[in-house]
């Protein structure tokens, strides 16, 4: 599934409170994401994207790129969000 | 000049019609109405109603806003020995057979020609007692009797209705005066509902205990500006809000310093949680000093359990809690959790023993075993601690607390830091629960003052701020900022806000579906 990088980063951005997130940042070391944030994050992505993310391959994320790519292969989600049509 | 150990709101009233019966009770629309009149034409009212075989201890609904009116009918119920049960009076004809069916009511008082035709309930109106004579037997009412119900709201399940005695009104009366300093040179101002327990005890009842001069108000907050007029025109010393009503009015007043309310030296902040910044923006604006004091009380304790001084500095802890003060005389609060009570500075649910406690809610048993603790402690819901000077400090409603990763969390201190924000019009914390590994979150519904203003990108600007102030006040993120637009939070008819409601819509997809949600779109 074709997913923005750039979408990705703002989600990012909007959980942990910051601006400008850069692909390679890494999520916990450079941009201070929390056990509880990352979580928050797979949730924010699953809800905007439709997707089902598999949270056992979320131990092996480091920076957001890693992230854009565990999200551009996880399957849709067998419920697709409400307003599908809008993106943030 | 007071009256003399009155038993009864009744030989209040009755002594007040003697000792002075051409002093205002109260002022309505700039005209007085005399504690005579309104002692004789809630006689007659009285009169009206046994004729139509009302009978002592019965229950009758009054469905009347603010105005003379509604003290006619209020005291014209009590003096037939009936028992008043005052209701929203917007409510509509199915939360008003509701309230009729759990008290038993078989009348109802509306104003004239506004009749709820609902079945089972006779509408009467003040008016229709014109002819009566205020010269009736009327039945013999005791301080233990019940005086009135005060409908509490309850987010969940049906409402439950306070028996409130006589003998504990008179009772809170004092406390009130005492706790606040209150005196018969004292001038109230007052548009709070009389149909609610704040606006008809504290405002009404006590200035009538008094004698002291009252201005009584339409209930409309869709313009704060008679209320500052009033206090203006009146050198207005004491009034009574809850904390919405003087948000609201920093809001809309934008020229605060050409209204002089110097004159307050007692503005109540209660029925809500009280916000440091509220006191803190509403003294500098109006160049009060002092005045503005945080009250704490429950429908279960008549009204009031406690205030700040007036004139003394808000006491504000670290989480930034404004304390609600001392509790007044012979009330005693107690910190419990699990059943036992906890020592000073820990965290627990406030329970309240006081002389104008309630005995339970009427016609509900299985509620009224529950509201009680211990010796003649009523367990309030609401969470707080006693600091070592005794002063009272309360964080929240058991019920709406957050759980965030471990972490307790009050609403309020989220949308304290979220109403800071210039361009939010309000907003509210909830704990919610996605089902996913994440578990309970604080989610932030915040409302914009001008959407308008917006595009995408200044919106994720603005939710990116939401989130780092909350971080640098508590020490997390909040799992998800919603940006909604004016409105969409649901409050009560006295501007509460609804969080149980609010989490409903959320999960339902209801703010969703009303197209309230700005941003983001998931």
């Amino acid at each position: 599934m074709l997913i923005d990088l750039e979408d990705v980063c703002r989600t990012v951005g909007l959980v942990l409170g910051r601006r400008v997130v850069h692909a390679n940042d890494r999520l916990m070391e450079d941009l201070g994401a929390e056990s509880i944030d990352l979580l928050n994050i797979v949730v924010a992505l699953e809800q905007k994207h439709g997707v089902s993310i598999d949270e056992a391959a979320t131990g092996d994320v480091s920076t957001v790129r890693d992230l854009h790519q565990l999200v551009s292969r996880s399957p849709r989600a067998a419920i697709v969000p409400a307003d599908p049509a809008r993106t943030a | 000049m007071l009256p003399s150990c009155p038993r009864t709101l009744l030989e209040l009233l009755e002594q007040r019609g003697a000792l002075t019966p051409q002093q205002a009770a109260f002022l309505w629309e700039d005209q007085p109405v005399s504690f005579k009149e309104l002692w004789d034409k809630a006689s007659r009212f009285a009169a009206f109603l046994l004729g139509l075989s009302v009978a002592p201890g019965d229950r009758v609904l009054i469905r009347l806003p603010n105005g003379p009116d509604f003290f006619r009918a209020f005291y014209g119920v009590l003096r037939a020995g009936a028992i008043a049960v005052p209701v929203f009076p917007a409510s509509g004809p199915d939360r008003i057979a509701a309230l009729a069916r759990l008290c038993g009511a078989s009348m109802v008082v509306a104003a004239g020609g506004d009749g709820c035709d609902i079945a089972g309930l006779r509408t009467v109106s003040v008016a229709d007692s014109g002819a009566c004579t205020t010269q009736a037997s009327f039945p013999a009412v005791a301080p233990d009797d019940v005086a009135f119900l005060q409908y509490t709201s309850g987010s969940t399940g049906s409402p439950k209705g306070v028996m409130l005695s006589h003998r504990g009104l008179l009772a809170n009366i004092g406390q009130l005066i005492d706790g606040m300093n209150l005196t018969e040179s004292d001038c109230f101002v007052s548009w709070l509902p009389v149909f609610h327990d704040m606006g008809l005890i504290l405002m009404t009842m006590v200035p009538f205990y008094l004698g002291a001069k009252l201005v009584l108000l339409p209930t409309s907050l869709a313009n704060v500006r008679p209320w500052l007029l009033a206090i203006e025109r009146h050198r207005g010393t004491v009034t009574a809000a809850p904390d919405f009503a003087y948000r609201l009015t920093l809001r809309h007043v934008r020229e605060a310093a050409s209204h002089d309310l110097r004159s307050l030296r007692v503005a109540l902040n209660a029925a809500e949680p009280v916000r440091a910044s509220t006191i803190e923006e509403f003294e500098s604006a109006f160049g009060l000093r002092n005045a503005l004091i945080a009250g704490y009380g429950l429908a279960e304790a008549t009204v009031g359990v406690s205030s700040g001084q007036p004139g003394s500095a808000p006491l504000v802890d670290a989480r930034g809690v404004v304390s609600v003060g001392r509790s007044f005389r012979d009330v005693d609060v107690r910190i419990i959790e699990d059943g036992r009570p906890l020592a000073a500075g820990r965290i627990g649910e406030i329970a309240v023993r006081s002389p104008a406690n309630t005995r339970g809610y009427y016609g509900d048993p299985v509620e009224t075993a529950r509201l009680f603790w211990g010796d003649g402690y009523i367990r309030t819901g609401d969470l707080g601690y006693l600091d070592d000077a005794g002063r009272l400090f309360v964080t929240g409603r058991l019920k709406n607390m957050i759980k965030h990763g471990g972490e307790s969390i009050f609403p309020q201190e989220a949308e304290e830091v979220a109403d800071r924000m210039p361009w939010v019009r309000s907003s509210a914390a909830v704990g919610i629960d996605s089902g996913g590994p994440e578990g309970e979150q604080l989610y932030l519904f915040v409302e914009l003052s001008r959407p308008g203003r917006y595009d995408e990108p200044q919106l994720y600007e603005r939710a990116v701020d939401i989130v780092q102030a909350v971080q640098a006040r508590l020490g997390i993120r909040p799992g998800r900022v919603y940006l909604l637009r004016p409105h969409a939070i649901p409050v009560t008819p006295n501007g509460k806000i609804r969080h149980a409601d609010l989490r409903e819509r959320h999960l339902s997809g209801g703010l969703r579906a009303d197209k309230a949600v700005l941003f983001p779109g998931y």
